[in-house]
């Protein structure tokens, strides 16, 4: 999940990014308001979190433009204003959640998960696919009732899969959602992460859900798809 | 605490009771002395009325005895009358007769009579030969033959000797018999008194009256001859068992010298008298009867008769008394209907009015208990109110507008400082949040320590600077005046930024041509011009330039700081002394001043009476300008001259410890490393 943090406090950026990158997010950061428009209007980023004291642009005005110009990215506001009023017209300029500061990290991170299941429609905060399970919020696997541990990275891809169950993602996507701005697009970086995932996800299960679109991408077996012809 | 409406109610009531009382005591007073006085006049008629009747009663109670009087004096002639036997009326004598000899002293066995007798020129009439003559021979009726034998020497006047003590008893017992047993005839005495000369002798009877206890008193006087016979006198005399009566008396002689026709019988002697057998005789009789007629009446019947008036007129007097009291009784339950009556309509109206008075006062307090913090307008323009309220009103409007601001300003302060005080400990919990997350090396919990000590060292310098802001506008601040040596202050400033500057790549130039001292707080100055540097540093660009400038001329010292910073745009230049203001506050290189450097800076000169402009271009750099007066050299004090800060006063004022310290223990650190 690509997340957008937009704060202007330096030791909480490095705080912030630092956290959100060994929770499996892929993080970017914009300091100022502008720098956060552009962002935000160039990538597809699944959460912003979003400061209002800001230079240049404040994060009000910014939600709003945001908001008046489509975009509907899931944001949520972090800031020092804490009262009733403040988390009001936050929520009125079309915030979908709003975190006061000082704040929990763990808050945080729960109430991000959240925002990324409500745009992916889930409500369940576990992910099901035949006898895969993903618990977004321990972020455990397990398959047959057996605990498949993966890497941050690795489990990012899955639930990304999981998200998009049944629909095909293309190689873009995953990259666009799982790799911040700082990483090197190498062209086989993702089929090398959907090698490691098959490995531990389906090698000894069946049937095999992790399935290839060729000349598409990837796609997590859903419920209507054909099992898999034998050989 | 008391009611406007209550207490006011309560002296008018208080008043109105006061002036009620008094009007219904004065009428009272005045009412009862009408009736009073017309009471009394109305007695004094009723007894007037009385005392007229009551004295027409008397007299003609009086009349009535002087009548009763009359008629019995005139029984009484009549009966003597016809007991003598002479028209007697007693005012016209026939004749006068020498007066009756003085009564001497009885001598004995009517010696003296005798002796009289025998100087008689006839005859000398021996006493027991006049017991021969009778009270027959004064009763003509009578007298044919009945024992009348007067032994008169014949042609001589002389004494007619009537057997004296017999006839006294012939008088009262007819008398007695003729009048007391009269059943109409009441209270009458009547006093025979008898002088029979010739014996010396004096008798008094008196015929009285059985309902009379006693013989009635009869003076002395009485029983003299006067001129005034038969006139009647009247006077009050006191009866045993009757009480004060009205006593009528008339008193008259009988038996004066009078002629009376006496047949003479032959005399014993041989001696012929021609003639009829009786003769005209001129006599004197021997006994002088004095006749008092005395009529009493007791007053009591007087009384009796008045006494039906006398009831009258108590009953009168009593009933004007009853009517007086009525009409009094009346007149004050009225007076206290009235009274309370208008009493109670006061009351009511009296509620009414004071509460009517009032509403513009409850207008007010309505209008003002309706003020709160979310809104400071007063609901309620002066025309609604009366003009003695309208300077409350103003008042009111104005410090309810100086609060609005006040709090606004309180408002966002607090809003400022927790926002400027939340990021950084929400920076410090989500480095600490993240580095406790899962087990890490030693390198990684040392750097995250690091950050935290940092981000820490931040916070301190902020709330210093927020106290140092605090405590300039609790006043706890004050200012020590001394005289300084610019050039080394500004040497020393520029010294202290240099390490900062040099991080940065920024040149620090001095211009201070001419040494100089000025009088003023050593510490404020640095501290302003530290400010100023420390800006200058951190709004500058890199490889820029900083330039302070220090000179005076006639009335003034000078400092200019001048950057070759990211400059002003016009429309924040109003704003950057404002606090928590920042031109751009993306610059976190050093990350301490959030927004109260230019705050302070313009606090201290305040207190300095100094002044800063500034000059700027957007891109190219910024000059302020620091004025400080010469000829104020003693500034008044700090208080006086301290102009209401821009902010509230956001902190409670906890002495900061050295408010003046060095600026450069505050700056000079290069924190941005």
């Amino acid at each position: 999940m690509r997340v957008l943090l937009v704060e202007d406090t330096q030791p909480l950026v490095k705080a912030l990014r630092q956290g959100l990158e060994e929770e499996g997010f892929a993080v970017d950061v914009a300091t100022d308001g502008e720098e956060a428009d552009v962002k935000c209007r160039s990538t597809s980023y699944d959460v912003v979190i979003l400061d209002i004291m800001l230079p240049k642009i404040d994060g009000l005005t910014l939600l709003k433009r945001w908001r008046a110009a489509g975009i509907n990215t899931h944001i949520l506001m972090l800031t020092a204003k804490t009262t009733t009023g403040d988390k009001v017209t936050g929520l009125d300029a079309g915030a979908d959640d709003y975190l006061a500061k000082p704040f929990e990290m763990d808050e945080l991170f729960a109430r991000i998960r959240a925002l990324v299941r409500r745009g992916h429609q889930q409500k369940d905060p576990v992910l099901r696919c035949y006898d895969l399970e993903i618990d977004t919020a321990a972020r455990t696997v397990r398959r047959a009732g057996q605990v498949i541990h993966l890497t941050p990275r690795e489990y990012a891809l899955l639930e990304f899969l999981a998200f998009h169950r049944g629909k095909v993602v293309t190689r873009s996507m995953i990259w666009e959602h799982l790799y911040d701005e700082y990483d090197e697009n190498t062209s086989n970086v993702v089929d090398v992460y959907i090698r490691y995932l098959r490995n531990k996800i389906d090698k000894g299960f069946d049937p095999p859900l992790i399935l290839t679109r060729w000349g598409e991408g990837y796609m997590l077996r859903g419920e209507d798809d054909p099992p898999p012809a034998r050989k | 605490m008391r009611s406007i409406r209550r207490s006011l109610l309560g002296y008018l009531l208080l008043l109105l009771a006061v002036a009620l009382g008094a009007v219904g005591v004065l009428v009272d007073r005045f009412a009862k002395a009408a009736f009073a006085q017309r009471e009394e006049a109305e007695k004094q008629r009723i007894a007037e009325r009385y005392r007229s009747l009551a004295a027409t009663a008397k007299s003609k109670f009086h009349e009535e005895v002087a009548a009763r009087l009359k008629t019995l004096a005139k029984d009484v002639q009549w009966k003597i009358s016809a007991l003598i036997g002479i028209q007697w009326d007693g005012r016209r004598p026939l004749f006068r007769l020498p007066e009756a000899p003085p009564i001497r002293a009885p001598d004995e066995a009517g010696v003296n009579y005798r002796l009289r007798s025998q100087l008689l020129p006839h005859a000398t009439v021996p006493f027991p030969a006049a017991t021969a003559l009778t009270l027959a021979a004064l009763e003509p009726r009578r007298t044919q033959g009945q024992g009348f034998n007067p032994y008169v020497y014949p042609g001589a006047p002389g004494w007619v000797a009537y057997d004296a003590p017999r006839m006294i008893g012939r008088f009262q017992e007819s008398l007695r018999k003729t009048f007391e047993d009269d059943e109409g005839l009441r209270y009458f005495q009547i006093s025979l008194h008898f002088t029979i000369p010739m014996l010396a002798e004096r008798t008094l009877v008196h015929v009285t009256s059985s309902d009379l206890p006693q013989v009635l008193p009869l003076e002395a006087d009485w029983l003299e001859p006067t001129a005034a016979e038969w006139e009647p006198r009247f006077d009050d005399v006191d009866v045993p068992g009757q009480g004060l009566c009205r006593r009528g008396i008339v008193a008259n002689h009988v038996g004066r010298g009078f002629l009376f026709w006496i047949w003479l019988p032959p005399p014993p002697l041989p001696m012929t008298v021609p003639g009829p057998p009786y003769r005209l005789v001129f006599g004197r009789p021997d006994v002088i009867l004095r006749v008092a007629i005395q009529m009493v009446r007791p007053y009591s019947e007087l009384e009796e008769r008045l006494a039906a008036d006398q009831q009258a007129r108590d009953e009168q007097i009593l009933h004007v008394q009853e009517e007086t009291r009525r009409e009094l009784d009346q007149l004050r339950s009225r007076l206290i209907l009235i009274g309370s009556v208008t009493f109670v309509s006061l009351v009511l109206g009296g509620w009414f009015i004071v509460a009517r008075g009032l509403s513009p006062l409850r207008l007010l307090s309505d209008a003002v208990s309706q003020v709160s913090e979310k809104d400071f307008r007063l609901p309620v323009v002066p025309a609604q109110l009366s003009r003695e309220l309208a300077p409350i009103h103003a008042r009111l409007t104005q410090t309810l507008t100086l609060l609005q601001r006040a709090f606004a300003r309180e408002k966002q302060a607090v809003a400022d400082i927790s926002h400027e005080l939340r990021t950084p400990i929400a920076s410090l919990m989500a480095t600490i949040d993240v580095a406790l997350r899962k087990p890490r090396t030693p390198e990684q919990y040392r750097a995250a320590l690091e950050e935290c000590r940092l981000i820490s060292k931040q916070l301190g310098q902020l709330v210093e600077r927020i106290m140092t802001l605090a405590s300039l506008d609790a006043g706890k601040d004050h200012t020590q005046w001394t005289q300084v040596e610019v050039s080394e202050l500004v040497n020393g400033c520029a010294a202290v930024i240099r390490p900062l500057a040099a991080a940065n790549e920024i040149a620090v130039t001095v211009h201070c041509e001419r040494p100089f001292t000025l009088e003023t707080d050593a510490g404020k100055l640095r501290e302003v011009l530290m400010n100023l540097l420390h800006n200058a540093v951190e709004y500058n660009k890199p490889a820029g330039r900083i330039e302070l400038h220090a000179w005076r001329d006639a009335t003034a010292a000078y400092f200019e700081v001048r950057d070759t910073g990211i400059g002003i745009p016009p429309e924040s230049r109003d704003k950057i002394f404002e606090r928590f203001f920042r031109a751009d506050s993306s610059r976190h290189s050093t990350g301490v001043h959030a927004g109260l450097g230019l705050s302070i800076v313009k606090e201290y000169l305040a207190r300095l009476n100094g002044s800063i402009t500034l000059d700027s271009e957007v891109g190219v750099g910024t000059t302020f300008r620091v004025t400080l007066p010469l000829t104020l050299t003693q500034g008044p004090s700090v208080g006086s001259l301290r102009p209401p800060g821009p902010s509230g006063r956001v902190l409670r004022p906890e002495p900061v410890g050295t408010p003046t310290r060095e600026p450069a223990t505050d700056t000079a650190l290069p924190s941005g490393s």
